[in-house]
Protein backbone atom coordinates (compact mmCIF):
# COMPACT_ATOMS: atom_id res chain seq x y z
CA UNK A 1 0.00 0.00 0.00
CA UNK A 2 1.51 3.27 -1.24
CA UNK A 3 -0.05 6.80 -1.10
CA UNK A 4 -2.72 8.23 -3.34
CA UNK A 5 -3.03 11.71 -3.24
CA UNK A 6 -6.23 13.50 -4.54
CA UNK A 7 -6.84 17.18 -4.81
CA UNK A 8 -9.78 19.37 -5.00
CA UNK A 9 -10.92 22.95 -4.67
CA UNK A 10 -13.68 24.36 -2.82
CA UNK A 11 -13.32 28.35 -2.92
CA UNK A 12 -10.25 29.45 -2.36
CA UNK A 13 -9.39 26.40 -0.38
CA UNK A 14 -7.58 23.16 -1.64
CA UNK A 15 -8.01 20.15 0.06
CA UNK A 16 -6.05 16.73 -0.42
CA UNK A 17 -7.48 14.17 0.42
CA UNK A 18 -4.79 11.06 1.35
CA UNK A 19 -5.37 7.08 1.02
CA UNK A 20 -2.42 4.74 1.94
CA UNK A 21 -0.21 5.38 4.56
CA UNK A 22 2.61 8.22 4.71
CA UNK A 23 6.12 7.37 5.74
CA UNK A 24 9.50 7.24 4.87
CA UNK A 25 9.43 6.80 1.23
CA UNK A 26 6.11 7.97 0.55
CA UNK A 27 6.44 11.36 2.34
CA UNK A 28 8.45 12.79 -0.51
CA UNK A 29 5.17 12.08 -2.43
CA UNK A 30 3.16 14.62 -0.19
CA UNK A 31 5.56 16.73 0.28
CA UNK A 32 5.98 17.92 -3.62
CA UNK A 33 2.33 17.86 -3.96
CA UNK A 34 1.94 20.23 -0.97
CA UNK A 35 4.84 22.71 -2.31
CA UNK A 36 3.50 22.75 -6.01
CA UNK A 37 0.03 24.01 -4.74
CA UNK A 38 1.75 26.27 -2.22
CA UNK A 39 4.03 27.46 -5.50
CA UNK A 40 0.41 28.16 -7.70
CA UNK A 41 -0.46 30.40 -4.84
CA UNK A 42 -3.31 27.81 -2.92
CA UNK A 43 -2.29 29.05 0.31
CA UNK A 44 -5.67 27.66 2.69
CA UNK A 45 -5.42 24.15 2.33
CA UNK A 46 -6.88 20.90 4.24
CA UNK A 47 -5.32 18.01 4.12
CA UNK A 48 -7.52 14.69 4.82
CA UNK A 49 -6.22 11.91 6.39
CA UNK A 50 -8.95 9.93 7.35
CA UNK A 51 -8.06 7.50 4.46
CA UNK A 52 -4.38 7.26 6.12
CA UNK A 53 -3.65 3.48 7.87
CA UNK A 54 -0.52 4.80 9.20
CA UNK A 55 1.66 8.08 9.61
CA UNK A 56 5.25 8.28 11.24
CA UNK A 57 7.76 11.52 12.14
CA UNK A 58 8.39 11.45 8.26
CA UNK A 59 5.31 12.39 7.66
CA UNK A 60 4.73 14.51 10.37
CA UNK A 61 7.98 16.76 8.92
CA UNK A 62 6.25 16.87 5.80
CA UNK A 63 3.13 18.74 7.74
CA UNK A 64 5.16 20.96 9.83
CA UNK A 65 6.88 22.64 6.88
CA UNK A 66 4.01 22.85 4.94
CA UNK A 67 2.26 24.83 8.28
CA UNK A 68 4.82 27.26 8.31
CA UNK A 69 4.88 27.60 4.42
CA UNK A 70 1.11 28.12 4.24
CA UNK A 71 1.34 30.80 7.07
CA UNK A 72 4.22 32.48 5.44
CA UNK A 73 2.02 32.90 2.29
CA UNK A 74 -0.74 34.51 4.41
CA UNK A 75 -2.70 30.72 4.34
CA UNK A 76 -3.43 28.14 7.01
CA UNK A 77 -3.09 24.08 7.37
CA UNK A 78 -6.12 22.26 8.66
CA UNK A 79 -6.08 18.64 8.34
CA UNK A 80 -9.09 15.93 9.21
CA UNK A 81 -8.06 13.04 11.37
CA UNK A 82 -10.91 10.14 12.16
CA UNK A 83 -8.62 7.33 13.41
CA UNK A 84 -7.77 7.18 16.92
CA UNK A 85 -4.55 5.72 15.40
CA UNK A 86 -3.49 8.58 13.25
CA UNK A 87 -4.66 10.98 15.99
CA UNK A 88 -2.08 9.82 18.51
CA UNK A 89 1.23 10.61 16.92
CA UNK A 90 -0.14 14.10 17.01
CA UNK A 91 -0.93 13.87 20.57
CA UNK A 92 2.69 12.20 21.34
CA UNK A 93 4.50 14.96 19.84
CA UNK A 94 2.04 17.83 20.90
CA UNK A 95 1.30 18.68 17.10
CA UNK A 96 -2.31 18.64 17.85
CA UNK A 97 -1.72 22.34 19.52
CA UNK A 98 0.33 23.59 16.77
CA UNK A 99 -1.94 22.31 13.53
CA UNK A 100 -5.78 22.98 13.98
CA UNK A 101 -7.37 18.82 13.84
CA UNK A 102 -11.21 18.47 12.47
CA UNK A 103 -13.72 15.50 12.46
CA UNK A 104 -14.73 16.08 8.77
CA UNK A 105 -13.36 17.93 6.21
CA UNK A 106 -16.32 20.12 5.69
CA UNK A 107 -15.36 21.21 9.37
CA UNK A 108 -11.81 21.59 8.69
CA UNK A 109 -12.72 24.22 5.12
CA UNK A 110 -15.21 25.82 7.19
CA UNK A 111 -12.17 26.57 10.04
CA UNK B 1 12.01 -18.25 23.02
CA UNK B 2 11.29 -17.68 19.17
CA UNK B 3 13.49 -15.36 17.40
CA UNK B 4 13.43 -13.71 13.72
CA UNK B 5 15.58 -11.94 11.85
CA UNK B 6 15.34 -9.54 8.72
CA UNK B 7 17.90 -8.00 6.91
CA UNK B 8 16.98 -5.20 4.83
CA UNK B 9 18.78 -2.64 2.21
CA UNK B 10 19.13 0.97 3.80
CA UNK B 11 15.90 1.84 1.03
CA UNK B 12 12.95 4.00 2.37
CA UNK B 13 10.91 1.28 0.09
CA UNK B 14 11.92 -1.55 2.67
CA UNK B 15 10.83 0.03 5.70
CA UNK B 16 7.07 -0.98 5.48
CA UNK B 17 8.18 -4.48 4.47
CA UNK B 18 9.98 -4.49 7.93
CA UNK B 19 7.48 -3.32 9.68
CA UNK B 20 4.60 -5.57 8.52
CA UNK B 21 7.19 -8.52 9.42
CA UNK B 22 7.44 -6.85 12.77
CA UNK B 23 3.82 -6.50 13.33
CA UNK B 24 2.86 -10.18 12.41
CA UNK B 25 5.79 -11.38 14.82
CA UNK B 26 4.06 -9.31 17.17
CA UNK B 27 0.31 -10.92 16.54
CA UNK B 28 1.57 -14.30 16.51
CA UNK B 29 3.68 -14.00 19.84
CA UNK B 30 0.10 -12.73 21.17
CA UNK B 31 0.59 -9.10 21.82
CA UNK B 32 -2.20 -7.24 22.56
CA UNK B 33 -4.14 -6.14 20.03
CA UNK B 34 -3.88 -2.65 21.58
CA UNK B 35 -0.13 -2.80 21.83
CA UNK B 36 0.23 -4.21 18.10
CA UNK B 37 -0.35 -0.33 16.98
CA UNK B 38 2.51 0.97 19.07
CA UNK B 39 4.73 -1.49 18.00
CA UNK B 40 3.89 -1.19 14.10
CA UNK B 41 5.14 3.12 14.88
CA UNK B 42 7.95 2.60 17.04
CA UNK B 43 9.28 -0.15 15.24
CA UNK B 44 9.05 1.98 11.87
CA UNK B 45 10.25 5.03 13.24
CA UNK B 46 13.51 3.13 13.82
CA UNK B 47 14.22 1.50 10.83
CA UNK B 48 13.49 4.24 9.11
CA UNK B 49 15.38 6.55 11.24
CA UNK B 50 18.65 3.87 10.64
CA UNK B 51 18.03 3.60 6.88
CA UNK B 52 18.14 7.51 6.60
CA UNK B 53 21.82 8.02 8.64
CA UNK B 54 23.09 5.43 6.83
CA UNK B 55 21.82 6.88 3.44
CA UNK B 56 23.16 10.13 4.85
CA UNK B 57 26.90 8.39 6.52
CA UNK B 58 26.59 7.34 2.73
CA UNK B 59 26.94 3.30 4.35
CA UNK B 60 25.61 0.54 1.84
CA UNK B 61 25.50 -2.03 5.25
CA UNK B 62 22.02 -3.71 5.20
CA UNK B 63 19.80 -2.89 8.42
CA UNK B 64 19.58 -5.68 10.43
CA UNK B 65 16.17 -6.38 12.96
CA UNK B 66 15.95 -9.13 15.44
CA UNK B 67 12.91 -10.27 16.82
CA UNK B 68 12.81 -12.08 19.89
CA UNK B 69 9.55 -13.23 22.31
CA UNK B 70 10.27 -15.17 25.14
CA UNK B 71 6.25 -15.27 26.36
CA UNK B 72 6.74 -12.57 28.81
CA UNK B 73 8.85 -10.04 26.43
CA UNK B 74 8.68 -9.23 22.86
CA UNK B 75 12.10 -7.72 21.84
CA UNK B 76 13.44 -5.99 18.49
CA UNK B 77 16.53 -4.95 17.92
CA UNK B 78 18.06 -2.79 15.24
CA UNK B 79 21.31 -2.41 14.18
CA UNK B 80 22.90 -0.34 11.63
CA UNK B 81 26.58 0.88 10.83
CA UNK B 82 26.26 4.21 11.53
CA UNK B 83 28.22 5.64 14.84
CA UNK B 84 25.87 6.34 17.68
CA UNK B 85 26.64 9.96 18.06
CA UNK B 86 25.83 10.71 14.39
CA UNK B 87 23.42 13.49 14.55
CA UNK B 88 19.65 13.58 13.70
CA UNK B 89 18.61 15.62 10.98
CA UNK B 90 14.88 15.66 12.53
CA UNK B 91 15.71 16.90 15.76
CA UNK B 92 15.02 13.68 17.30
CA UNK B 93 11.52 13.65 16.53
CA UNK B 94 11.64 9.96 15.59
CA UNK B 95 13.55 8.98 19.16
CA UNK B 96 10.90 11.24 21.22
CA UNK B 97 7.82 9.30 19.06
CA UNK B 98 9.99 6.01 19.91
CA UNK B 99 9.98 6.48 23.79
CA UNK B 100 7.17 7.64 24.09
CA UNK B 101 5.86 4.52 22.44
CA UNK B 102 8.30 1.37 24.00
CA UNK B 103 8.18 0.22 27.47
CA UNK B 104 12.09 0.28 27.05
CA UNK B 105 14.26 2.26 24.56
CA UNK B 106 18.20 1.79 24.77
CA UNK B 107 20.65 2.68 22.26
CA UNK B 108 23.94 0.88 22.49
CA UNK B 109 27.44 0.52 20.63
CA UNK B 110 27.20 -2.45 18.07
CA UNK B 111 30.77 -2.90 16.75
CA UNK B 112 31.40 -0.04 14.70
CA UNK B 113 27.77 0.90 14.80
CA UNK B 114 24.91 0.96 17.15
CA UNK B 115 21.48 -0.85 18.01
CA UNK B 116 18.49 0.04 19.13
CA UNK B 117 16.41 -2.09 21.59
CA UNK B 118 12.86 -1.79 21.82
CA UNK B 119 10.92 -4.32 24.44
CA UNK B 120 6.82 -4.47 25.27
CA UNK B 121 5.10 -7.07 27.39
CA UNK B 122 3.22 -9.39 25.67
CA UNK B 123 0.93 -9.42 28.03
CA UNK B 124 -2.10 -6.27 28.65
CA UNK B 125 -1.10 -6.33 32.02
CA UNK B 126 1.79 -4.30 32.86
CA UNK B 127 4.67 -6.37 34.10
CA UNK B 128 6.32 -3.68 35.59
CA UNK B 129 9.56 -4.40 33.98
CA UNK B 130 13.01 -2.25 35.80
Amino acid sequence: MELELATRHEGDVAIVSAQGEVDVFTAPGLDAELDALIAEGHCRLVIDLSGVAFLDSTGLGVLVKVLKHAREAGGWLHLVVTSDRIRKIFEITGLDASIPIFDTAQDAIAG
Amino acid sequence: MATATLTIPPQAEQVRTARLVTTAAARRCGVSEDRIDEIRLAVGEVIARSVLRQQRAGLPNPVVIDITDDNELFTVRVQEATDPGFTDDDGGLALSVVRALAFECDILPAGSGCEIRLVWPVASEFLGIE
